[in-house]
């Protein structure tokens, strides 16, 4: 064995093992410490299910604005506040999206049937100070920095009870410490209004007639029965008011259109198929369709990283992207082989098939993965929830595929050349020998 | 195979497949029409509750009764799901007031503790439609985007040839949802998606070859040039059907077996749905062989022909 042979055999073990390592990674996970793991693609939760295949409600709202247009950067911000509500209602595999100019869709998976309770998220939570008689607020939720729910102690009667405390933004405390003083030097209550009920009318001691109330922290107490109750406003103020009113259109349970067994037989169905695509071209194509099928396996292990990474919401859709791009990972590898297969044909020697097949298919492959890039980017940012996670999931298979393809089979291909694999039979596929075309 | 069939020449035979098609496919659209799902058509849905733990099976039971029964029929049941101690009974149709009693009726006879209430809620069809509507915007945005593109690369006549392409794949893939009365839901669209970005693939690598021959001989005719880059790509065009139909073909199978073995399992979604892709992957095979070059070559005649005048 020379020294040429000695080190592509070198690379080539190594090559394998890198790949190997990162399918590992993929399946099994990754543990560093408690921030910094990643969990297996099979491990539950990992892969998170969207509304058609785990089933759930879908709700739609209607954004109503009294005495103005709705717009688009309003529309944003009241997507923005909802996302926050959501997470904040322990509802992390929500989806959220505008849908149209001025609807908005809550997705809830798994959560079959909605009750009330569980759309508490959907309080506009608009809190307002008022000193009593007056129309205007003297502060709002928007002066609100921090709001939490603790009990605490009546100061008169005694009785623990449930309490949402704030602290207010700088300007908020100002604000709060001006209209505390105004209230005690009028003697008027400071009302306090959620969603325009007046849920406490506190009187304000007159020793704060001077400096109002300062420090930037007030406690709202009265109207709570349980502490769950205060920590659903508290979120809401905290995530922030919605700018519109929001009218339910439509509430549906969506039924799943695939359980827990049939996502399993699936997958097994695509771990399959997978493999008969690799025997395929490890038959067909000879020496360039085993490297073809390693490349394929490090495209699947690349594949299975990005899903555990990103935590995508995957639908029937996303599904159907990823079967699509298998065949597309293939399909660049195939395009080469054709090529090389033309030019040993054409009597070059097995060095010079694969690097002007690779230099002649280049066009060939770019185009037709920019034109397929293009829909995916079209179909992301005008698409609405299941089109966006079809986009996403070919867009980053074409995006791998591409690595895998073009560059982990080439180096495979020249490293068998390096190894010693020259022989013009190795390379030809089943039949091509013959002068066909 | 084929090896002697020229493309162009030929036309004649790829005419008359086409037109079967198209034939076959506008006769069954007004004839057989679609069997839209309540995604589409909206409708109603009944809970009942059993009084004794559901499962598909007995899901599957019910739509069995309510199917089987002289006054009901298959008209009154689209799906029949479960949960906990109910069943939903979801049917595209309104039953009347007789037409309730009479279900509560066969259903108390089969399961003695069941309530004798219906609950009733009325399925909104306004976001199915909606959906498809925002997705058939967007598909022909992205059909135009991707014109754009394979006409700045290519030709504008042969941007027009591969959306052209693109349409009749997708005709063919509703010829079938018509056809066998495939339930068309929501996840139509997922099937129309994915043989939009295949089609197109495989057209350009056709394009591709018919491009790069051109530059390399100018002494053929442009038909000739199409006839011989299409046999030229025919190894990569068959072959990544062949990989792309391995996986497909494998949920296709499994479900379908699956659902022969749990008749009660809902695979039959999926089933139809891979089924739906392997048609449009097999049409997106002709078409980027039989079509894409022809339409090229026929548009780029037109273009000529105004030129030489």
């Amino acid at each position: 064995m020379n020294f040429t042979k000695a080190t592509s055999v070198a690379r080539f073990i190594l090559l394998l093992l890198v790949i190997a390592t990162l399918l590992a990674f993929s399946i099994c996970g990754v543990y560093i410490n408690d921030d910094a793991q990643l969990h297996g693609i099979f491990d539950e939760g990992t892969i998170r299910l969207g509304l058609d295949l785990a089933g759930g409600s879908s709700i739609t709202y209607q954004a109503k604005n009294e005495g103005g247009d709705v717009t688009s950067s309003g529309m944003n911000s009241v997507l923005e506040v909802m996302r926050n509500r959501l997470d904040n209602a322990g509802f992390t595999e929500a989806l959220v999206y505008l849908y149209g100019d001025d609807m908005i869709v809550v997705e809830l998976p798994s959560v079959e049937d909605p009750s009330k309770e569980a759309l508490n998220f959907m309080q506009t939570a608009k809190l307002e100070f008022r000193v009593n008689g007056e129309n205007t607020a003297a502060l709002t939720g928007d002066d609100v920095a921090v709001a939490y729910a603790t009990y605490q102690q009546d100061q008169t009667t005694g009785n623990v009870q449930p309490v949402v405390n704030l602290e207010f933004t700088v300007a908020g405390a100002k604000k709060f410490a001006e209209a505390t003083k105004n209230c005690a030097l009028t003697k008027k209550t400071l009302d306090i209004f959620v969603d325009g009920v007046c849920i406490s009318s506190p009187t304000v001691s007159s020793e704060y007639a001077t400096t109002g109330i300062t420090g930037g922290k007030a406690v709202i107490s009265g109207g709570f029965t349980t502490l769950e109750e205060a920590e659903v406003l508290a979120n809401n103020i905290d995530a922030g008011a919605l700018q519109y009113d929001l009218e339910q259109v439509s509430m549906e349970s969506v039924k799943a259109s695939l359980g827990e067994d049939a996502l399993k037989i699936s997958l097994l169905a695509g771990a399959v198929g997978l493999l008969l695509v690799m025997a395929f071209m490890a038959i067909y194509y000879r020496t360039p369709g085993v490297w073809a099928s390693i490349a394929l396996v490090a495209y699947t292990a690349l594949f299975f990283l990005v899903l555990a990474i990103g935590q995508f919401n995957l639908t029937l859709t996303g599904i159907a992207g990823i079967i699509l791009s298998i065949g597309m990972a293939v399909d660049a590898n195939v395009i080469i082989f054709e090529r090389m297969k033309e030019e040993l044909i054409a009597g070059k020697s097995v060095k010079s098939a694969i690097k002007s097949g690779y230099k002649r298919a280049l066009w060939a492959i770019l185009d037709s993965n920019v034109t397929t890039m293009i829909a995916c980017v079209v179909l992301y940012v005008f698409g609405s929830g299941t089109i966006k996670g079809f986009a996403l999931t070919l867009g980053i298979g074409v995006i791998i595929s591409m690595f895998t393809a073009l560059v982990i089979s080439h180096v495979l291909l020249n490293l068998g050349v390096g190894m010693g694999i020259i022989n013009v039979k190795a390379y030809l596929p089943i039949g091509g020998g013959k002068k066909d075309a | 195979m084929l090896k002697n069939f020229h493309f162009i020449n030929n036309k004649k035979i790829t005419l008359i497949i086409v037109g079967v098609v198209l034939l076959v496919g506008i006769l069954s659209f007004v004839i057989r029409g679609f069997n839209l799902d309540i995604d589409f058509t909206g409708g109603y849905e009944l809970t009942i509750d059993l009084g004794e733990t559901t499962s598909a099976e007995i899901a599957s039971d019910v739509k069995a009764l309510i199917e089987g029964d002289k006054e009901l029929g298959k008209d009154y049941v689209s799906s029949v799901t479960y949960s906990e101690n109910s069943v939903k009974i979801e049917s595209k149709n309104a039953m009347t007031t007789e037409q309730q009693n009479h279900l509560l009726e066969i259903i108390c006879k089969k399961y003695e503790n069941a309530s004798t209430e219906i609950q009733l809620n009325n399925i909104s069809a306004v976001i199915g439609t909606r959906t498809l509507y925002t997705t058939l915007i967007t598909v022909a945005i992205a059909a135009v985007a991707m014109l754009i593109y394979v006409a700045f690369r290519f030709q504008f006549a042969s941007g027009v040839a591969s959306v052209l392409c693109l349409l009749h794949d997708l005709f063919v893939m509703l010829v079938v949802y018509s056809l066998f009365q495939i339930p068309l839901s929501t996840s139509v669209i997922a099937a129309f998606l994915t043989i939009l970005g295949y089609s197109i693939n495989a057209t350009i690598v056709v394009f591709d070859r018919i491009r790069e021959n051109r530059r390399k001989d100018d002494q053929s005719s442009f038909a000739d040039v199409v006839n011989t880059s299409t046999h030229e790509t025919m190894g990569r065009s068959v072959n990544t059907t062949i990989t792309t139909l391995l996986t497909i073909g494998a949920v296709f199978v499994a479900c379908a077996v699956a659902v022969i073995i749990f008749p009660t399992s809902n695979l039959d979604t999926l089933r139809d749905f891979a089924g739906t892709l392997i048609v449009g992957i097999i049409s997106g095979l002709f078409s980027s062989v039989f079509l894409s070059g022809m339409i090229w070559n026929a548009l780029s005649g037109i273009k000529l022909g105004k030129k030489a005048k």
